[in-house]
């Protein structure tokens, strides 16, 4: 049961970083994916909680680089952010 | 368990689809929480407390670091409001959620089992975050020079 959450919270954090095209909403769509990987990696064993500091730290690097990427181009909208492509 | 698991679904689903930035924090807060009392359940008692402990930060950071309009577009007091409220929650959350833990038998290492903790997997956990978080303060820096261009 707690496997099948996760996948399915797996799931919903990949449909928001695959269709949305808000960053903020790709971000938190990682943070799901995030929290699901944290339900697997308790379910195969993994109970010491430096794995749980680890998401955090990449989540919190996550948000600093979307709010760089918003003072430079004020915008939100991934397909208007156009500079780094190619 | 089915109950977490369903209201995790939920918060999950209010977190991609709500169009209010301070309705998807408190349902990320919320997520969190859930997915804190899972790891609970599963005997992950550890990983539970740090899940609890890194919700708000993850939170209070998100809402410091986007809440910030451009100059044409000031920010309204009434989007403001709603963030406060929601760290106020999470803040309520969390502190009921300790006392509700509090209450049950907690399996922390013992002193006596010192050896099995991975030390050193402590201590890079902890560097990366250290170093996560001045990299993100770094980021969030405006540039003095960036501005004179």
């Amino acid at each position: 049961m707690i496997l099948f959450s996760a996948t399915i919270l797996f799931l919903i954090g990949l449909y928001a970083v695959m269709v949305k095209k808000d960053l903020v909403k790709i971000l938190l769509g990682i943070i799901l994916i995030q929290f699901s990987a944290e339900i697997y990696l308790v379910l195969l064993g993994e109970k010491m909680g430096s794995t749980v500091l680890i998401e955090m730290a990449v989540a919190i690097l996550l948000i600093a680089i979307v709010a760089r990427i918003y003072d430079r181009f004020e915008t939100m909208d991934v397909t208007r952010i156009r500079e780094l492509k190619g | 368990m089915i109950v977490l698991i369903v209201l995790l679904m939920i918060a999950a689903l209010i977190v991609i689809e709500s169009r209010s930035f301070s309705i998807s924090l408190t349902a990320l807060a919320t997520a969190g929480i859930l997915v804190a009392a899972i790891l609970w359940l599963a005997q992950a008692a550890l990983p539970a407390i740090l899940q609890l402990a890194a919700v708000p930060i993850i939170i209070f950071i998100l809402a410091r670091a986007l809440s910030h309009r451009p100059k044409s577009d000031p920010p309204a007091e009434k989007e403001i409001i709603p963030t406060v409220a929601s760290l106020v929650f999470i803040l309520l959350a969390l502190i009921s959620n300790y006392y509700l833990f509090r209450s049950f038998p907690v399996n922390l290492p013992q002193p006596s089992a010192l050896h099995e903790i991975r030390i050193m997997d402590w201590i890079g956990a902890g560097a990366v975050l250290i170093a996560a978080i001045i990299g993100a303060l770094a980021l969030m820096r405006k540039e003095e020079g960036e501005k004179k261009l």
